[in-house]
């Protein structure tokens, strides 16, 4: 039988995108404001962004990053709201304790549903030795306005075990922008006061120094963890030569101002920079040899990273 | 069903809680979920345990279990509860304990019902099912917000007080003591620790040093009697294994009697004449002038033959029966085996007498006799102990014959005699500086118990001894030793013990040796 590798070579995430964490600027900025909120007393905020620019990959890297002032980790729930037909506030809360595996059967009425969760919160709370709790509601723009009372209900119950939640929603700028509207309404200002007092729009990338910053990650971070980087995974003659992908972030960025301009995008999603630069990386300069380097070729990985659709071609 | 997670109730979790308390909590915690589901869910998860309670507490955080051994924990003990704390979800299995006469923390008296809904206290099964705020499995919109604060700020140290009181008794279960003729432990033993679960057990494990002051024990809620100490200086034994051998070896009835009419044990009979001449005037004190005990054997008697004859006399019978035991003793364990042949006191469902004896010490591996002096004390509390232990039976004897002569089935559903409902005989003791320290309530078991009033005793007693004298069972030798009133002399206990002799050789005898 043969043997597996130690490691196998695609499993390095570059070709897994889930896996591949690049600390962003606005990643950082967006940790400074969460521990901001959270210092202040915060009951929630509103992080709204384009399609794909890496909120959700932004929340999940800083899920793990959140203190008290005291240098306690706070504990961090994420939930991200489905698509359905059912616009009630029994199925937030059936689906806040489905997110966390509480049981949720057919028969369960929303109070039960309801205090499950916070007892839920609550027990964290104790083995975290920390009475605050941060809530990540990703894709808010599939909520109804009346779905909000849940989370209000969740945060007032949590009051009695003297802990305080966090609501953070998060959602597309233009899908989120009429929910927003209706919640500012005079009937929702109970929802309005707790929840939308503070926000954040978070951006990709937006500039040259930025491009950079994320570059020099593939020169600096490792895989396997005592292995080579992940430009010298690819590119191991070259790095060994002193080569660095960072040199490139000017001829990247140029490039892709080129496409901000003539399509006025605000800013590159972080999808679309890793999927351009990983096929970059992994198939053209290997196969061309980073001498070889052009505008053509990132053209080209630009256009295979979906950022413009109508430029993707359908092969016949 | 996969498994899901299960809230624990963290947030409420208190010192010292009992598991019904943890169980509260939990069900509390994941409302909506029947019991059933969670004892399904846990036994998917761990296996390895077989109670509901024991695979919660395995959940728990280190902080939660504190931290001291639980005493007896039973599910009877969630019976009785202080209300208040009831309020805010706590129960401790000491709330059972009856010296614990109210809640150690708010001071009310302990009840057996909700104060709210006025049920009993819920068992596991209802406690899952009732939504009372006070006793059940209440909701979030039914928790007053003082309810958490509360509890953090609940001072629990009462409680970690008399969980520390009944920590104490465990360190004293290292000593034995043991009767020096019965190495083995053939016999029950008229000494018996006390329980937690006795009312008895502070007054006598406060006394053990460090004692807890009255004051402290007050403020604690927890009741005693008057209780007494002796001492003993405690001296090695050597070669006991070959005393342990000794004894098992069995000898015959002809042996034993050889052995005392060679050597009369007269240091022993002079110390049973001494007691059996202090039960006599305590017979006379609670009997009328015209009451002679008589001494009589009641060997091979069932119930049957009770059921036919007069009621006996129970203060004849008690000394009848407790004569024969002690002076059995005085031969051997042959001897004893055969004279307690007493069909009757099986199906009243007492099938061992207490016996007076000296004490061993058997602390640490070692073995240790004590002073003569406690060791005559502690033989003669001993005889005491035993002929009020047969005197109890005979008196509960008496009313279950009157009833079954009434019901026959009545017999089967009597509870059977319980030996151990008496306080004289429990006891703590412990060793420290080369000293046996002995605890005990009550100085004179004898004067302690107080029997029923009797009418027309005399009668009842002449009338039974005819029948006696006529339906006798006993083929051997009969003794009757008519005892005058707070007259029993040393001649005349003689004069019993020659025919009591003559009654083991008639035995021996018919034996065909």
């Amino acid at each position: 039988m043969m043997e597996k590798p130690s490691f196998d070579y695609y499993d390095h995430p570059v070709f897994n995108p889930k896996r591949l964490h690049l600390q962003t600027t606005a990643i950082t900025k967006l940790g400074e404001e969460l521990h901001r909120w959270l210092w202040t007393g915060a009951t929630g905020g509103v992080i709204t962004g384009q399609a794909r620019v890496g909120k959700t990959t932004a929340l999940r890297t800083l899920a793990s990053q959140l203190y008290t002032r005291g240098k306690v980790p706070i504990p961090v729930y994420y939930i991200s709201m489905p698509s359905r037909d059912q616009r009630t506030i029994l199925s937030v809360f059936r689906q806040l304790c489905w997110s966390v595996n509480l049981r949720t059967d057919r028969n369960d009425r929303a109070d039960h549903l309801s205090d499950r969760f916070v007892h839920y919160l609550a027990d964290k709370a104790v083995e975290a030795r920390c009475q605050q709790a941060v809530l990540f509601v990703d894709e808010m723009q599939r909520l109804w306005p009346n779905q909000f009372n849940a989370f209000a209900e969740v945060y007032d119950k949590l009051l009695l075990f003297d802990i305080a939640l966090t609501v953070i929603f998060v959602g597309n700028d233009q899908e989120c922008q009429r929910l927003i509207e209706q919640v500012e309404q005079p009937e929702y200002a109970h929802i309005h006061g707790r929840f939308f007092t503070q926000g954040l729009s978070f951006r990709g990338l937006t500039s040259k120094k930025e491009v950079k910053t994320c570059l020099s990650q593939y020169d600096n971070l490792r895989y396997p963890s005592n292995g080579p980087t992940y430009t010298g995974y690819f590119l191991p003659a070259a790095v060994k030569k002193g080569w660095r992908l960072a040199t490139l972030s000017g001829d990247v960025w140029r490039i892709f101002h080129e496409y901000q301009s003539k399509f006025h995008i605000e800013s590159w999603g972080m999808q679309y920079f890793t999927a351009a630069i990983n096929t970059l990386l992994s198939d053209f300069l290997p196969h061309d040899g980073v001498e070889n380097f052009n505008d053509d070729m990132m053209h080209e990985c630009i256009r295979i990273s979906g950022l413009i659709p109508s430029l993707v071609r359908i092969a016949s | 069903m996969n498994p899901f997670h299960l809230n624990l109730g963290h947030a409420f979790a208190q010192p010292y809680e009992s598991y019904y308390a943890m169980l509260r909590r939990c069900l509390i915690a994941n409302p909506g979920i029947p019991l059933t589901t969670i004892q399904t869910l846990l036994r998917k998860v761990d296996p390895d345990h077989g109670s509901l309670v024991e695979r919660i507490s395995v959940l728990q955080l280190s902080s939660d279990l504190v931290k001291s051994e639980r005493h007896s924990p039973s599910w009877a003990n969630y019976r009785r509860q202080c209300p208040e704390c009831a309020k805010y979800l706590y129960h401790t299995d000491i709330y059972a304990l009856p010296w614990l006469t109210r809640c150690p923390l708010h001071h009310c008296a302990f009840t057996h019902e909700c104060p709210v809904c006025h049920q009993p206290w819920p068992d596991m099964h209802e406690l899952a099912t009732r939504s009372c705020p006070g006793c059940g499995r209440l909701s979030l919109d039914q928790l007053d917000s003082h309810v958490l604060p509360r509890i953090r700020g609940q001072d629990y140290q009462p409680i970690a007080d008399i969980y520390d009181l009944i920590a104490r008794n465990d360190v004293h279960h290292t000593v034995l003591l043991l009767a020096q003729d019965d190495l083995n432990q053939e016999y029950s033993n008229w000494w018996c620790s006390v329980a937690i679960t006795s009312s008895s057990f502070p007054s006598l494990l406060a006394r053990h040093p460090p004692t807890i002051s009255e004051k402290k024990l007050k403020s604690l809620n927890i009741h005693t009697h008057e209780s007494h100490q002796r001492s003993a200086r405690l001296s090695p034994i050597a070669h006991v294994n070959d005393e342990i051998q000794r004894q098992m070896v069995s000898h015959t009835l002809g042996e034993e009697l050889h052995a005392v009419e060679n050597n009369p044990p007269w240091t022993r009979m002079k110390a049973d004449f001494m007691v059996m001449q202090a039960i006599a005037q305590w017979i006379a004190q609670h009997t009328s002038r015209k009451h002679h005990v008589n001494i009589a054997s009641y060997r091979y008697l069932s119930l049957d033959y009770f059921l036919d004859a007069p009621d006996p006399c129970p203060y004849c019978l008690a000394l009848s029966l407790w004569f024969f035991h002690t002076s059995a003793r005085l031969y051997g364990k042959t001897t004893n085996r055969i004279i307690d042949d007493y069909p009757f006191c099986t199906a009243g469902r007492l099938h061992e007498f207490f016996s007076g004896c000296v004490p061993y010490a058997h602390c640490d591996g070692d073995y240790f006799k004590v002073d003569s002096a406690f060791a005559a004390w502690f033989y003669r509390r001993g005889l005491e102990i035993s002929f009020v232990d047969m005197l109890r039976f005979a008196f509960d004897f008496l009313k279950q014959v009157r009833l079954y002569r009434e019901n026959t089935s009545a017999f089967k559903e009597i509870p059977p005699y319980q030996s151990n409902d008496f306080p004289e005989r429990l006891c703590s003791f412990e060793v420290a500086d080369g000293r046996i320290h002995f605890y005990y309530e009550n100085e004179h078991p004898l004067d302690n118990y107080i029997p029923e009033r009797i009418s027309s005793l005399e009668k009842q007693c002449q009338r039974y001894q005819k029948f006696h004298n006529a339906h006798r069972r006993d083929r051997n030798k009969i003794i009757i030793g008519k005892i005058p009133e707070a007259e029993l002399s040393f001649d005349i206990y003689c004069a019993l013990q020659n025919d009591y002799a003559g009654l083991l050789r008639n035995i021996w005898d018919s034996y065909g040796n």
